[in-house]
């Protein structure tokens, strides 16, 4: 008789912990039932145990029958989203390592092997906690019942409505998944470059193929006491590309939400570059000391002016991209 | 087993399956624990495996068609099933929409033979 219970021990595991003693108690009643049944007062012998377990089914099967639905982790509503929820973070993640990477290279090429095994290290660590704790997210949200629509294919299982089919996507309105991916990537090397300034942003000035020293474009200090502004306008850069990936498509609302979050990061930005306090306010002095040039001679006034006259394009090149954002998406949201 | 019969034998299975809660059901006026219905059914030509019985029953008990209590008193515990208000009200419709189901079908049947037999 062992063999029953490992038969009962195996389906009631299967189950929710509360019906389990019943379930047990049940199923032994039932398999002595089949066996006085079967055996007629002959003497049960393993044989007849094992011929009634497997009419009875694998373990697995009747605990299913049990529990009455499948089991999982993330179910089939939810896995296409998550799938390629699961791309796009790994790939932004290993992404932003390499850009770590690259830079931390250029900084001391020497200790080049150092910092590989370093970006080895941290992928695979960064890799695993990524993994888990989307994963995670996903399970609770199966687990509890509480996906939001959009991730589960768009509409209700039971209550659908025609009218909430998700349109055809317009190829001229949809968002591609690369051009998101891209700006992420691009606000993350823009957060290092910055982050790294004093070393990367600025006139690298290269000796022998080897970095000799920075003039930075940035001011140091400054720029520590305003970096948790930049995180922000960075975070709701990402933030801004995301909703454009949920949203899939070019829409009014979107278009306005554009408009909403631009207009916060030109403010920021304005804000972080108020009086050019940000900026190295020695650049011109240290670049024409490492070319030795004096202040008297022309070459001075046209690095001054050209510093200036830079300093003027960049702005106008940060502010044109923004209209051009903005101005793009009203078009793509209301052509026909 | 050739391709016909594996596939009669697929349908023959999806088609039984309904037809068994009401068939249990329709036993449940007096308790009865599992097996004792499995034979009683058995016996009506409805074969039941006790794999599919035994957690359907708990389903039924779940759904509030079926009232349950283990009986101690014999050799064995067992626990019997018995229809509850809920459950004589929900069989008592089940028939009826069975009853036009088997209308409905023998109309068919016999149209698709008619026309069969015009043809053939």
């Amino acid at each position: 008789m062992e063999m029953v219970e490992r038969y009962i021990y195996a389906v009631t595991q299967r189950l929710p912990q509360g019906q389990r003693i019943d379930i047990a108690e049940e199923l032994r009643g039932l398999i002595e039932d089949m066996l006085e049944e079967r055996n007629d007062g002959r003497p049960v012998e393993n044989t007849d145990i094992e011929r009634v377990l497997i009419e009875l089914g694998s373990p697995a099967e009747l605990a299913e029958e049990y529990r009455g639905t499948s089991r999982f982790l993330v179910g089939p509503d939810l896995f296409p989203a998550y799938l390629s929820v699961m791309k796009m973070v790994l790939i932004i993640t290993v992404s932003a390592m390499g850009i770590i990477f690259a830079v931390e290279t250029i900084l001391t090429p020497m200790s080049i092997l150092h910092h590989f095994v370093d970006l080895l290290i941290s992928l695979f660590v960064t890799a695993t906690q990524v993994f888990a704790w989307i994963t995670a997210g996903f399970a609770a949200a199966q687990y509890f019942g509480v996906a939001p629509p959009g991730l589960s294919g768009g509409y209700n299982r039971k209550n659908w409505n025609p009218s909430e089919l998700p349109p055809v996507p317009d190829k001229k309105k949809q968002i591609k998944r690369g051009d998101v991916l891209t700006g992420i990537i691009f606000s993350i090397l823009l957060l290092v470059l910055v982050r790294f300034s004093n070393h990367l942003f600025g006139v690298l000035l290269f000796e022998d193929h080897h970095l000799e020293a920075t003039i930075p474009f940035l001011n140091e200090e400054k720029l520590l006491e305003l970096m948790p502004l930049i995180y922000l306008m960075v975070a709701i850069g990402i933030v801004k590309e995301i909703s454009k990936l949920m949203a899939g498509r070019w829409t009014k609302n979107l278009a306005i939400a554009n408009l909403v979050i631009n207009g916060a990061i030109f403010l920021l930005a304005m804000f972080i570059l108020r009086d050019q306090a940000i900026l190295n306010p020695d650049f011109v002095q240290q670049l024409s000391d490492s070319w030795g040039i004096s202040k008297q001679q022309e070459e001075y006034t046209t690095i001054k002016t050209v510093w200036k006259l830079s300093y003027n394009l960049a702005l106008a090149a940060f502010v044109i991209t923004l209209l051009i954002d903005t101005v793009t998406g009203f078009y793509k949201a209301f052509r026909k | 087993m050739s391709e016909v019969d594996e596939l009669v034998d697929k349908l023959l299975q999806e088609l039984r399956r309904g037809t068994i809660t009401i068939g249990v059901l329709s036993q449940l006026d007096k308790p009865q624990y599992g097996y004792s219905l499995v034979s009683i059914l058995s016996d009506k030509g409805m074969h039941v495996e006790p794999g599919t019985l035994y957690p359907l029953l708990r389903r039924l008990e779940k759904q509030g068609l079926l009232e349950s209590k283990w009986d101690t008193n014999e050799g064995r515990p067992r626990k019997y099933y018995l229809l509850s208000r809920k459950g004589k009200e929900v069989f008592a419709q089940l028939k009826n929409e069975w009853k036009s189901i088997v209308g409905n079908m023998e109309g068919l049947l016999r149209e698709s033979e008619e026309t069969n037999d015009g043809n053939g």
